[in-house]
């Protein structure tokens, strides 16, 4: 094999020398920098449901799933965690309030449900909306 | 244009001087354009190789610890960046037949290249380069055009130096059986 380092006269170095090195574009240099400038004035990525968020959510679900747990009667037979606990009565507070009459709306379970996932859904979206538009 | 030392311009750069990076890419960019395009072997490509190139420089110049040329860790992170861009578009590698090395025919070739006008000769070379594979043309414009020692190159490719030198020997062979079928081809439409 030919010694690469010493062959200076090597035709094939000084035409490939002379031919030179290729020019990009004449936006070139500009493209980068605009690029790098776009880059460094964008926010970092930030998640949509922060970690606090995250935990408050982990958080029900863990209580949900005890509350279930603990609820439940061991056989059909057996007395909930609710029906275990020893009995107590408040005392009673006579106080006179103003006779005040709600009208009772009578609704059904299924209607009731929707009204609550409903609400829950919109909750979800005016705390999305608050933070997109905290962003612009 | 006469440009200062690259440690300057990086220097400036990382004390948030933007001016100081263009003109650091003003400087490199026709060898780091060069380098992805004898790699890439498309214009346009070559071009998106090169300012990636240059963006993940800007980003990791703080990671630049100056034991190396500048040059050389720039040309690693083109080289890598251009292998990458071929691995995704999974283009074939340009082959070329072996073609049997002839000392006796290759002086007469050789000469008759010298002759040849310089606008003319260097529009073969390029030719010449453009069909060799990836590895070959990019050792070859590293150690030519961007004299970069085979301890450099070595440093950018990741190849042992017995590979780097091989990849030279061969990448001059194969250029000389490009150019020889370049120039028969050229003459062919001539007459």
């Amino acid at each position: 094999m030919r010694n690469f380092e010493l062959d200076e006269k090597d035709p094939l170095k000084v035409w490939i020398r002379e031919s030179g090195a290729e020019s990009p574009s004449s936006g070139f240099q500009m493209n980068i920098l605009n690029k790098l400038s776009t880059q460094t004035s964008s926010k970092p990525y930030e998640p949509v449901i922060s970690s606090f968020g995250l935990k408050i959510i982990g958080g029900l679900l863990a209580a949900f799933f005890i509350s279930v747990l603990l609820f439940v009667p061991a056989s059909e037979s057996s007395l909930s965690f609710w029906n275990q606990l020893p009995e107590f009565t408040l005392p009673w507070v006579n106080l006179s309030l103003p006779a005040l009459f709600i009208p009772k709306i009578e609704l059904g379970l299924v209607f009731n449900i929707s009204v609550l996932i409903f609400s829950l859904m919109a909750f979800c979206v005016a705390i999305l909306a608050t933070r997109k538009w905290r962003y612009q | 244009m006469r440009f200062l030392e690259d440690l300057y311009y990086i220097e400036n750069t990382l004390k948030g001087d933007m001016n100081a990076f263009g003109l650091l890419i003003q400087k490199h960019e026709k060898y780091a354009y060069t380098l992805a395009l004898r790699i890439v072997k498309n214009p346009e490509e070559a071009e998106e190789v090169a300012q990636d190139a240059f963006m993940k420089v800007y980003h990791s110049l703080k990671t630049f610890e100056k034991k190396s040329k500048f040059t050389t860790w720039l040309y690693k992170i083109i080289y890598n960046e251009a292998l990458g861009r071929l691995r995704k578009s999974k283009r074939d590698n340009v082959q070329l037949e072996e073609i049997p090395e002839s000392e006796e025919y290759q002086v007469d070739f050789l000469d008759g290249l010298s002759s040849l006008h310089l606008e003319e000769r260097s529009q073969l070379i390029r030719k010449a380069l453009d069909s060799l594979k990836p590895s070959e043309s990019a050792v070859l414009t590293l150690f030519y055009l961007e004299e970069q020692t085979i301890k450099e190159i070595e440093e950018i490719t990741e190849f042992s130096e017995s590979h780097v030198k091989i990849l030279l020997h061969r990448g001059r062979k194969h250029m000389l059986g490009s150019l020889k079928k370049i120039s028969n081809q050229e003459l062919i439409n001539l007459l």
